[in-house]
């Protein structure tokens, strides 16, 4: 076979193989990309937490002189934050975001009882400001929750899998909103 | 044709070649990010890397009217060519382009957010497009005017109709666009003064790929493969026809 020959197929296989060798050093570099990126969505999740949890001193400050009656509640909130100051871990935050969304639920309306705090400049601005954060860690845990998604899908799907298994990739948890979320908030008028 | 300018021809094949199929390999990563970034609602985006879906609204005094149209934009490309014909064959050349630009505010149901479109790669389709000559039918008076303001003529010798060809490509208020960008400081908004998180953002050109489109994310991923894989495997196919053509030449094979 003549010299010019070889060069063509061995360019031919070289293309073929940098297309092959391309796309699984694409899949890999990938794969690291949704991990890290997951850990950001996390982080931003917690900026959040941590700045509802500064507000909430505010609040009780606030509605504390109205409130004095509504012990329990109040506790509730603080227990929370309590909760989440001590946590370390990831599912620890998550788990005491939970108790301070559901406390906060609760505070906000048992708020509706008393019309001369709902008419506290101070108080509103600091219901309006924790509000505005809880939608945006609402928004923020959806994020989170659909990088993990992409992330297990993507850990669990050929040929995938092959660079995650050898990267030993498990699957990441998703943000669940607990029990005391989901319940309603009873108000007894 | 002579065989020279076969070789001569190769040997750009094999120059374009390479180039398309590196090009693939970039496109290939720009499908993956897309792949693996999820839309983010724009009242709880965060800083750096973000992909967001909303409506176009233009920002105060920051709108335009497209030349040849009249049509009211926040973004316009605009290109002038003329077919030029050489033997039996012909093709259009570019005589005159330009971009019209400035920021305006994509908005989702959560919120609004400032992009700055400068840097972005651009993908929409071709919104209209005139054709000037014999047989082929009449300019707007609006591109007219436009062309005569840009000393552009639209007469050839003996006063026949020039043959141009006018596009435009908008992005119009209301329409909607996909944006992958990078979300950093919004430097007409003071830090701090803003209600909204999002108002202290603004979307632009970062280290990372800045792309919009009037197409849905589904859409673009669909182009964007056909594209990688075009650049990709037609890349690599030109790059071996070309080398078999020169080495045919010089009888080396």
């Amino acid at each position: 076979m003549a010299i010019g020959m070889i060069i063509v197929i061995g360019v031919g296989i070289l293309l073929f193989v940098m297309i092959f060798a391309g796309y699984f050093i694409g899949m890999y570099n990938s794969l690291i990309r949704l991990k890290n990126d997951i850990d950001k969505a996390w982080s931003n999740i917690d900026v959040l937490l941590k700045q509802r949890s500064d507000e909430l001193p505010k609040l009780i400050a606030s509605v504390k002189g109205y409130m004095k009656h509504e012990k329990g509640v109040l506790e509730g909130v603080t227990k929370a934050r309590t909760a989440f100051m001590n946590a370390s871990s990831m599912s620890q935050k998550a788990e005491a975001d939970g108790m301070i969304s559901g406390a906060l639920k609760s505070l906000f309306a048992v708020a509706e009882n008393y019309p001369t705090l709902k008419a506290n400049d101070n108080f509103m601005q600091l219901q309006q400001r924790i509000s505005g954060l809880e939608n945006e860690l609402a928004d923020r845990r959806e994020f989170y929750n659909d990088a993990t998604n992409n992330f297990n899908i993507r850990i669990e799907s050929f040929p995938d899998m092959i660079i995650a298994n050898m990267m030993s990739l498990q699957k990441k948890d998703m943000f669940k909103v607990t029990e005391a979320e989901k319940q309603d908030v009873k108000v007894e008028f | 044709m002579s065989d020279i300018r076969i070789v001569v021809y190769s040997i750009f094949g094999l120059g374009f070649g390479a180039y398309i199929f590196w090009k693939g390999f970039g496109m290939n990563k720009e499908i993956r990010v897309i792949k693996n970034t999820p839309t983010s609602k724009i009242r709880s985006m965060a800083m750096g890397r973000v992909e967001i879906y909303g409506e176009i609204i233009p920002a105060k005094g920051k709108i335009f009217k497209s030349p040849f149209s009249d049509e009211k934009c926040v973004w316009c490309k605009w290109m002038v060519e003329e077919y030029r014909s050489s033997g039996k064959s012909g093709r259009w050349i570019t005589i005159d382009s330009g971009i019209l630009q400035d920021h305006f505010y994509v908005k989702d149901n959560t919120g609004y957010v400032l992009v700055d479109p400068f840097g972005a790669n651009i993908d929409i389709q071709k919104d209209n497009e005139y054709q000037s000559g014999a047989f082929r039918g009449a300019i707007p008076g609006t591109a007219k005017v436009f062309l005569d303001k840009n000393s552009i003529k639209t007469k050839g010798l003996f006063g026949f109709k020039r043959p141009l060809r006018l596009r435009e490509y908008y992005l119009t208020p209301g329409d909607k666009i996909y944006v992958m960008g990078y979300a950093g400081d919004n430097p007409h908004i003071e830090d701090g003064s803003s209600q909204e998180n999002a108002q202290d953002i603004m979307i632009q050109k970062g280290n990372s790929f800045f792309y919009i489109s009037d197409s849905p994310e589904k859409e673009v991923l669909k182009k964007m493969f056909w594209k990688s894989f075009l650049s990709l495997y037609g890349g690599a196919a030109l790059i071996i026809v070309c080398l078999f053509i020169i080495f045919a030449y010089f009888n080396i094979l």
